[in-house]
């Protein structure tokens, strides 16, 4: 069931010792204002744009924020383009692997007809995968740089913003992955910060930047998955 | 609409239901409902078993035999090729099995060796079946594959095989059989998908599509039952005695397959055709993580309004809402127990209010905490020192409360006092002195709900408060410490002094909150106030709460109130001062 949360307390966070935050493309305006919120607050927001054949279009960049793109699926380029972006624009402790600090994955908005039924959609599970790819080989950087402030790894779905319980919206099922994954994580990575976000798909871009931004300051290390919809913020628990 | 039940007609089809747990509860429906099954794996089982193996159930004897057979054959027996010959026996006899429990059941049941992430050849290898066994009526979904490794050990080819067989696996059957037909649509999940699991990230991934699909179905097909089943460890042969051992430290139970079964048999019950995502079981959690020995500091804000937290409306004084001391508490206690998952609250000591938040409309729009670990003890204790503070529009910080909070591990175990045992004739309903203002709180605070016993040295009363809605509780929620009702225990004091002709106080410090168990909502709880030291502008008093069965959950002690007749007029009304 859905339990009712209070907005986010606000952690001020010194300025990340490892600054480089990569930020997947998912095509949209909120790619855009997140990262603009991001470099606002210090960041150096890198842009992971996918192949065309996986998410159509590529958001527009401000200027300071910079892309890289996966010409292809692949792990192997997955594992090049990661190493180009910690080289060319990490200014960490070289060869200690802390470049990148955060990796925020914003899932591209899946969302289908009534008629369609049940999708499993062949697109979203290429990025489901590279996602989980991305976890693998951002693993020292991310909990090296977790010794020296708090480092991130953050998945946003567009389910319903209810955890896909209001049983309306018809999203592609295949974004529930990645609340799987980021709970894992958490486990695995004790010293990350890791949280997995569900925006119901109207919310606005910028109100959708502000919300991630607030969760990237909750002082709360308890809570795992949490929802934004017109229901406010609320957390999915199992009723006892 | 009318929802269909089970009969002797239904026919299940069962991914991964040759063996195991999920042959278990299929097993356990065929007694309720002697229905007909499909069971799919993707095992063959062999039409009979060579001369030399049968009858022949000892592990090591077995494996003897196999080399024995291997060696005349002038095969070279390596262990694994060894061991995979155990295998094809073994599981053969467990498929083997299975079948023959279902006919004596009196459940027909036919075998079909197929894998689920095959589609064409699931869909040939089902027609014939089908055309046998009839049309199918539900499917349960019980099939998964395992790769457990942390995340940087893992390969795309794992992700592949545990996720194919999970999500693919659901996909083919729904095409194989449309959800228009099904009355019921059983989908094994995992707590490592409603929890995360440590290892297991594929694994999780795949659970979380299950559990989402679920609901997906729900809203395509509302007519059928679906429901996915997140299920805890089973006490099967996955979970060694070493590991039911780690497990019960942990607090984690091992679900029995007697209670599994039966939960899967109750769940299919028709009253819980809308749930379509349930958790049985206990997560895999890690223990809470070792503390290493650096002591930091955090500053955290929060916005305080009235709109976002409507309990403060119950808590007026003077025309103007006042955050009680110990939603004050709850501030400083939550801050430190979400920075420690895992961690109790055990105590609070030297609270101060140094000056409480009153909104009247000058009040400040941001509070800040300065919160600084001081003491970690052999990593099983946290002590922090907490300052909670404003800026005021000339720039001047203005402290409002301070107090120093522990965590633990684990909380000692708590102590009994009896105290409903005292219970005499003479009680009091505890709603008259809301009704006349001796006690200035609205309803989401009235929780004194009979006076036992008082006399000039201490009070005895009865509490309930019944739970309150999350949003009615905004920025305070009750969960590592139970504000309100910790408030009905602070209220005590008023009625005392109502009783001793004084005027009414409110509590400026506490000495020390101890917490053994966080107070509940919905549960009467019996509280003894006793009176330490009363000058005729101050009181301090301690307070003990327990349940009906005398276990303590909280005590205050040193709760310092300040004394004042204005305190009585902005309560609404005057308290004659006796003379």
């Amino acid at each position: 069931m859905l339990k009712p949360l209070p907005d986010p307390d606000w952690l001020d966070v010194p300025r990340p010792t490892s600054p480089v935050c990569i930020l997947t493309d998912d095509g949209s305006p909120m790619t855009t204002k997140l990262a603009d919120s991001l470099t606002h607050q210090g960041w150096k927001v890198v842009v992971l744009s996918f192949p065309v054949t996986i998410v159509p279009r590529k958001s527009a960049l401000s200027p300071g924020v910079e892309r890289v793109i996966l010409e292809d699926m692949s792990e192997t380029h997955l594992q090049t383009q990661l190493t180009t972006i910690a080289t060319r624009y990490g200014v960490g402790d070289h060869g200690r692997g802390s470049e990148i600090g955060a990796f925020i994955h914003l899932n591209p908005l899946f969302s289908f007809s009534r008629q369609a039924g049940l999708v499993y959609d062949v697109a979203e599970r290429a990025i489901a995968k590279c996602v989980f790819l991305i976890a693998k080989h951002l693993k020292p950087s991310l909990t090296t740089a977790a010794q020296t402030g708090r480092s991130y790894f953050l998945t946003v779905a567009r389910l319903d913003g209810v955890f896909g319980t209001s049983h309306e919206v018809n999203f592609g099922a295949i974004g529930a992955g990645l609340f799987g994954l980021t709970k894992t994580l958490n486990q695995e990575w004790t010293q990350v910060f890791c949280r997995a976000i569900d925006l119901a798909p109207r919310l606005d871009p910028e109100v959708s930047a502000q919300c991630i931004l607030a969760e990237m300051h909750d002082p709360n290390l308890s809570l795992m998955e949490v929802g934004y919809s017109s229901q406010g913020r609320v957390a999915l628990i199992a009723q006892t | 609409m009318v929802l269909a039940k089970i009969n002797t007609s239904s026919v299940f089809l069962v991914s991964g239901g040759g063996r195991g747990i999920t042959a278990e509860c299929v097993i356990r429906l065929a007694q309720k409902y002697q229905c007909r099954w499909i069971l799919l794996g993707r095992s063959r089982i062999a039409d009979a078993e060579p001369a030399w193996a049968e009858g022949c159930t000892d592990p090591a004897d077995l494996k003897k035999r196999i080399m024995q057979a291997m060696q005349a054959q002038g095969e070279k027996p390596t262990p694994m090729a060894v061991q995979k010959q155990f295998n094809a026996i073994t599981t053969s006899r467990d498929i083997r099995k299975t079948l023959e429990t279902l006919q004596n059941i009196g459940s027909p049941a036919e075998y079909v060796s197929v894998d689920v992430t095959d589609l064409a050849t699931l869909k040939e290898e089902l027609a014939p079946v089908v055309d046998r066994m009839g049309a199918i009526t539900g499917v349960i979904h019980g099939a998964g594959n395992l790769a457990d490794k942390w995340i940087e050990n893992k390969t795309e080819q794992d992700f592949e095989n545990v996720y194919a067989t999970k999500v693919q696996g659901l996909d083919n059957l729904i095409h194989c059989i449309p959800i228009g037909q099904l009355d019921h649509l059983v989908l094994f999940s995992s707590v490592a998908g409603f929890f995360g699991s440590a290892g297991q990230a594929d694994y999780a991934i795949a659970n979380e599509i299950l559990n989402k699909s679920a609901h997906l179905i729900k809203l395509h097909h509302p007519e059928c039952h679906v429901v996915s089943i997140n299920w805890g460890p089973w006490d099967s042969g996955m979970v060694t005695p070493e590991l039911k051992r780690a497990f019960a430290r942990r607090g984690i139970e091992v679900i029995p397959i007697e209670v599994g079964t039966q939960m899967l048999v109750n769940e299919l019950n028709a009253r819980y055709h809308d749930q379509a995502q349930v958790v049985i079981g206990s997560p895999i959690v890690p223990p809470p993580a070792d503390l290493d020995g650096e002591l930091r500091s955090y500053r955290i804000r929060r916005r305080l309004t009235v709109e976002a937290n409507p309990f403060l409306r119950d808590h007026v004084i003077g025309g103007n809402p006042v955050l009680p001391a110990t939603c004050a508490a709850n501030w400083l206690i939550s801050l430190c127990t979400q920075l420690h998952p895992g961690y109790l609250f055990s105590s609070l000591e030297n609270f101060k209010v140094l000056k409480g938040i009153v909104f009247d409309g000058t009040q400040a729009k941001e509070f800040v905490a300065d919160v600084q670990e001081v003491g970690k003890t052999h990593s099983e204790e946290v002590h922090f020192e907490v300052r909670l503070w404003s800026e005021q529009d000339n720039g001047k910080i203005r402290f409002h409360y301070s107090g120093q909070v522990k965590l633990r591990q684990e909380l000692s175990p708590p102590p009994v006092h009896l105290i409903s045992k005292f219970a005499t004739n003479s009680t009091k309903s505890g709603l008259s002195y809301y009704q006349d203002k001796t006690l200035f709180h609205g309803a989401t605070f009235q929780g004194i709900r009979e006076v036992l016993e008082a006399d000039d040295r201490q009070l005895r009363v009865q509490c309930y408060l019944p739970s309150l809605n999350p949003r009615h509780q905004g920025q305070f929620l009750a969960d590592a410490f139970n504000p309100y009702m910790a408030d009905v225990l602070i209220q005590t004091v008023l009625i005392w002094l109502k009783e001793q002709h004084q005027s009414g106080a409110l509590p400026t410090e506490i000495q020390q909150i101890t917490q053994f168990k966080p107070l509940p909502f919905d549960r009467p709880i019996f509280a003894l106030m006793e009176t330490k030291v009363k000058t005729s502008t101050s009181i301090i008093y301690n307070v003990t709460a327990c349940d009906e069965d005398g276990t303590i959950y909280l005590h205050l002690s040193g709760v310092k109130a300040t004394i004042s007749d204005r305190l009585s007029q902005l309560f609404g009304t005057l308290v004659s001062s006796h003379s």
